[in-house]
């Protein structure tokens, strides 16, 4: 009885705990590809879609103005989405971070957590 | 040293721990306290809601708190159980070989199965007092426990497990001795046969799979059962390694937070960097959307073939690639591949997080009035992949598309299409097969150096097993039909054997399709057994596979008589021809080449081709199986297209060969063929196949082939006067044939036999009137009239039918002209008539006797 107490103990103080952390470096890691926060970021100041348009041959004031504004835009709009994700992403991962943290912590305590659930239940039913 | 000690083994504590109750059941507590605590979980809600403060909330409540508590603790109890049950290795199988002189305890790396075997013939053994612990013991518990893997390989391989378990408990050896305990030889082999089947198959333990495969090799009962069954020792192991592989492979789906499965699922936001592909998406096949929606699967085989094209795509120059391969051999798999890997972005730099787009240009055919509007979206398309850059286009059948005049589904696209491909935003992935290259893309050079070749082989057979494993667990959903080893393993076999023109693994996945479909639809089996392949595959191919079938067998062993029912005299040729064939068909010849090569020697008119045509009609049921050459007509060395085919002409004796490979092949005149010509028969002879003029294998190993010549008939009538001994005339004629270079000796010495035709006797030449004249006497049977064949009319019609230059030929034109057209009158001008009985006399008059 005892040895099999203390290979859970190692079990779950040590080979569980190794998983948790991993999971939760990989769900980390993860969260930030999924969310493509690095490529985002890369390209944060580039035209929507590739969407610019380009000078013509010659001097067209209008035509230049229209060319700078309208790249201006797509950019604009480039910006304007890539924060949103980048924003979602970055959320997530703090959820992940503090949720992460919160698992990790329960995982520690949870034998206490059950002798304390134990004694709770039976006092409340007795 | 054997050092195998199970009790001083991790695994044998699991074995300790599956035993406890508290341990073993906490799956089945764990669904107990869950439902508990679902119940007063909404009785307290209801409690609650009723806002009552009495005894009863509390109860509700504290039982909610303990149940939950208990349903966590069981759950912990159950994970931690199940990590009992698979125990770090203290050293790997790996170690073993590695370091043969350590000595390490073999025990240590059973799995739970077979370490459970084990233990419990060891008690056993204890229990009986028995001096020796044998492998029937061990098979005995083995197959008694009925765990996983037994029970996975005993019902793929279609045995009775039960049956198995009552045979060994009849032989097992219950004489009580001194409790020596020691194993016997055939133990030790079967853990060490076992040990090295868990090796070659790199599993990480012995699992009870493996110690089957030792079973296999050193159990006589298991063996003589096995032989029975029509199974050998690598079946066992490749079942065993089929559950092993099924087995990791759950156990990595499970592990749902390794950054593999979780890349899985993809990622969002990569293409906002790229351009909008509008007219491409209307006309195109995104694979990389239909990855990301419903998955691929696992990709087998062709590994190093996609990753070539992957080299090929990540260069900076000609970043273009061509799959050149026969169709069914899968190439769009490695198209699927890349796909995934992109998405994944687990494939190179230069191609990870792409959209792999196939193009599907006969749709914009279909959906524009004009070429010039075809032209026009194409080039659109092809501008909206450079400017995207994050496109890999794909363009099946390629072939279709370059040097084409414009017709249904096909036009010529190399035009607009050799503008972008210099650009090495613009990738390409085009497919097409041999003869699609050879055709139109070689004739385009310009194009051509814009792509470099990858050549896509067919898989290999183990692959194509793999193949057939993943799809079987498909299609056994589909039509509630199992589909059973052996029959996997048949279809390689046969389809191998029988279908070597059509590649891995398309022909293997068609059959095993059919087979399923066959066995729903058309039997009351619920299993796919060999059989059922067999039948399908010889009624596709029209050869008899298998053992030869009862009637087959019988004329096997009675030819040389039923062919001298229609065949007068040449025993020798005959024996030899009925000999191959019976060595082909009882699968013992060691040949690799057709089933039998003969050449056949003599003057004209002796039977050579009769011999031939009396073979194909007894033998393969038809005088029409015959492909018949006259190699007179392929006299000069421009004739060998004509023979082996060429592009934009198929061969006259590669085509029919391919489309009837079990056919009598009878070349006629061979000495009057160009000696060049005649090389091209030197391979056949010796390995039984020839590539045709367009690349493609010819497989003549379910074939025969007989040739005839005239060549040296003069020595054979010079000797016949000069009466010289018959075994000395073969040998003239050799000589004569080598010195006047008629055939080179290494080309007569691949002939299985060389036979020289006697010219007919008198007795003979009786012999074959009597025959020909039998045929009209069944003719005039069925008219009801009687014909009596007289011993006169036969020796008119020798005396007039046969010259020793043009042997019997004659002989049926005097029937013909003599006897038939006198008949024939007579029948239509009613000068005999029904019930009467005639004979003709010398002088082909007729006589009636009754």
């Amino acid at each position: 009885m005892i040895d099999v107490l203390v290979k859970y103990l190692h079990w779950h103080y040590f080979e569980q705990s190794k998983i948790i952390l991993l999971a939760w470096k990989n769900l980390l890691r993860f969260n930030l590809e999924y969310f493509s926060i690095p490529t985002l970021l890369r390209t944060f100041l580039w035209p929507w879609r590739k969407y610019e348009d380009s000078f013509t041959k010659g001097f067209d004031l209008l035509k230049v103005l229209e060319v700078i504004t309208f790249n201006m835009m797509s950019r604009a709009i480039g910006i304007m989405l890539r924060s949103s994700l980048i924003i979602m992403g970055t959320l997530m991962e703090i959820f992940i971070l503090f949720g992460g943290l919160l698992i990790f912590i329960i995982w520690l305590i949870i034998p206490a957590l059950i002798v304390i659930g134990l004694w709770l239940g039976l006092k409340l039913i007795f | 040293m054997f050092n195998f000690n199970i009790k001083r083994t991790r695994i044998f504590q699991s074995i300790r721990y599956s035993q406890n109750p508290v341990l073993k059941f906490a799956n089945f507590w764990k669904k107990l306290f869950s439902v508990l605590f679902l119940i007063s979980l909404l009785l307290s809600f209801y409690n609650f809601a009723e806002q009552s403060q009495s005894n009863s909330s509390a109860f509700a409540l504290g039982l909610t708190v303990l149940s939950l508590t208990l349903m966590v603790v069981f759950w912990l109890l159950e994970i931690f159980y199940n990590s009992l049950l698979k125990p770090k290795l203290k050293f790997t199988i790996e170690d073993i070989f590695a370091h043969p002189e350590k000595e390490y305890n073999l025990a240590e790396v059973l799995d739970l199965e077979a370490a459970r075997a084990v233990w419990q013939t060891m008690k056993f053994a204890k229990a009986k007092k028995l001096d020796e612990i044998d492998s029937i013991i061990l098979f005995y518990f083995l197959l008694k426990n009925k765990g996983e893997q037994v029970n996975f390989i005993f019902f793929r391989a279609n045995l009775d497990l039960e049956s198995f378990i009552q045979g060994l408990k009849k032989e097992i050896k219950k004489e009580r001795g001194n409790s020596q305990l020691k194993y016997t030889k055939d133990f030790k082999e079967v853990v060490l046969e076992a040990l090295r089947s868990a090796h070659s198959e790199k599993q990480d333990m012995v699992g009870a799979g493996c110690l089957m495969v030792g079973l296999a090799e050193q159990n006589p009962l298991f063996k003589e059962i096995l032989i029975h069954a029509e199974l050998k020792k690598e079946d066992i192991a490749n079942l065993s390694s089929w559950f092993s592989s099924a087995e990791k492979k759950m156990a990595g789906i499970k592990r749902w937070w390794t950054h593999d499965n979780l890349l899985k699922f993809g990622s969002l936001g990569k293409e906002w960097a790229s351009g909008y592909t509008i007219t491409l998406d209307q006309y195109s096949i995104d694979w990389t959307a239909i990855g990301s929606k419903q998955g691929f699967g696992e990709i087998i085989g062709h590994k190093t073939e996609i990753e070539e094209t992957e080299r090929v795509l990540a260069r900076s120059e000609i970043n273009n690639a061509l799959l050149v391969g026969r169709p069914g051999t899968n190439r769009k798999n490695i198209i699927r591949a890349i796909a995934e890997k992109a998405r994944l972005g687990t494939s190179l730099a230069q191609i990870n997080h792409k959209r792999i787009v196939e193009l599907n240009i006969p749709s914009v055919l279909s959906q524009t009035s004009s070429p010039e509007e075809a032209e026009e979206i194409l080039d659109k398309i092809f501008h909206e992949v450079a400017a995207a850059g994050n496109i890999i286009l794909v363009i099946d059948e390629f072939n279709n598309y370059v040097g084409q005049e414009n017709r249904l589904g096909a036009t010529d696209i190399s035009g607009i299409l050799a503008q972008y491909l210099h650009l090495s935003q613009f990738q390409i992935v085009a497919i097409t097969s041999y003869a699609g290259l050879h055709k139109q893309i070689e004739q385009r050079p310009t194009i051509l150096n814009l792509f470099a070749k990858v050549e896509v082989d067919e898989i290999s057979e183990k692959e194509t097993i793999l193949f057939l494993k993943n799809l079987t667990y498909y299609l056994e959903n589909k039509h509630r039909i199992i589909v059973s080893y052996p029959a996997l393993r048949d279809i390689i076999k046969y389809t191998t054997r029988y279908m070597p023109n059509l590649p891995f693994p398309k022909k293997a996945i068609n059959i095993l399709d059919e087979a399923v479909v066959y066995v729903a639809n058309s039997t009351n089996s619920h299993i796919v057994l060999p059989e059922h392949i067999i039948k399908l595959i010889s009624d596709k191919t029209q050869i008899p596979i298998g053992e030869a079938q009862k009637k087959e067998k019988e004329v096997l062993l009675d030819l040389e008589n039923l062919i001298h029912k229609r065949l007068i005299n040449q025993e020798k040729a005959v024996k030899d021809i009925s000999t191959a064939l019976r060595r082909s068909r009882a699968a013992i010849s060691t040949k690799k080449g057709p089933m039998g090569t003969f050449l056949f020697l003599g003057p004209t008119g002796v039977g050579k081709t009769e011999t031939a045509k009396a073979l194909a009609a007894i033998y393969f049921g038809s005088e029409d199986k015959i492909i018949r050459l006259d190699m007179s007509e392929f006299q000069a060395i421009e004739d060998i297209p004509r023979l082996i085919g060429s592009p934009g002409q198929e061969g006259l004796l590669t085509t029919k060969i391919r489309e009837d490979p079990f056919s009598l092949l009878l070349l006629d005149e061979l000495e009057k063929a160009h000696p060049n010509i005649l090389n091209l028969f030197l391979q056949v002879l010796d390995e039984g196949h020839l590539t045709d003029g367009i690349g493609r294998k010819v497989s003549f190993k379910d074939s025969i082939i007989i040739a005839t010549s005239n060549a040296g008939y003069k020595v054979i009538l010079e000797s016949i006067k000069e009466k010289t001994d018959w075994p000395e005339v073969k040998q003239k004629i050799l000589d004569f044939i080598f010195e006047r270079a008629i055939f080179r000796p290494e080309f007569v010495n691949r002939f299985d036999g060389v036979t020289i035709f006697k010219p007919l006797s008198q007795e003979n030449l009786l012999d074959i009137a009597q025959l020909l004249l039998n045929k009209l006497k069944k003719n005039l049977d069925d008219k009801g009239i009687k014909f009596q064949i007289s011993e006169e009319l036969k020796e008119k019609i020798v005396e007039l039918g046969y010259n020793p230059a043009f042997g019997a030929r004659a002989m049926k034109r005097v029937i013909q002209d003599k006897v038939e057209n006198v008949l024939a009158e007579a029948v239509l001008r009613e000068e005999i008539s029904k019930g009467e009985e005639i004979t003709l006399n010398a002088n082909f008059e007729i006589i009636k006797i009754t």
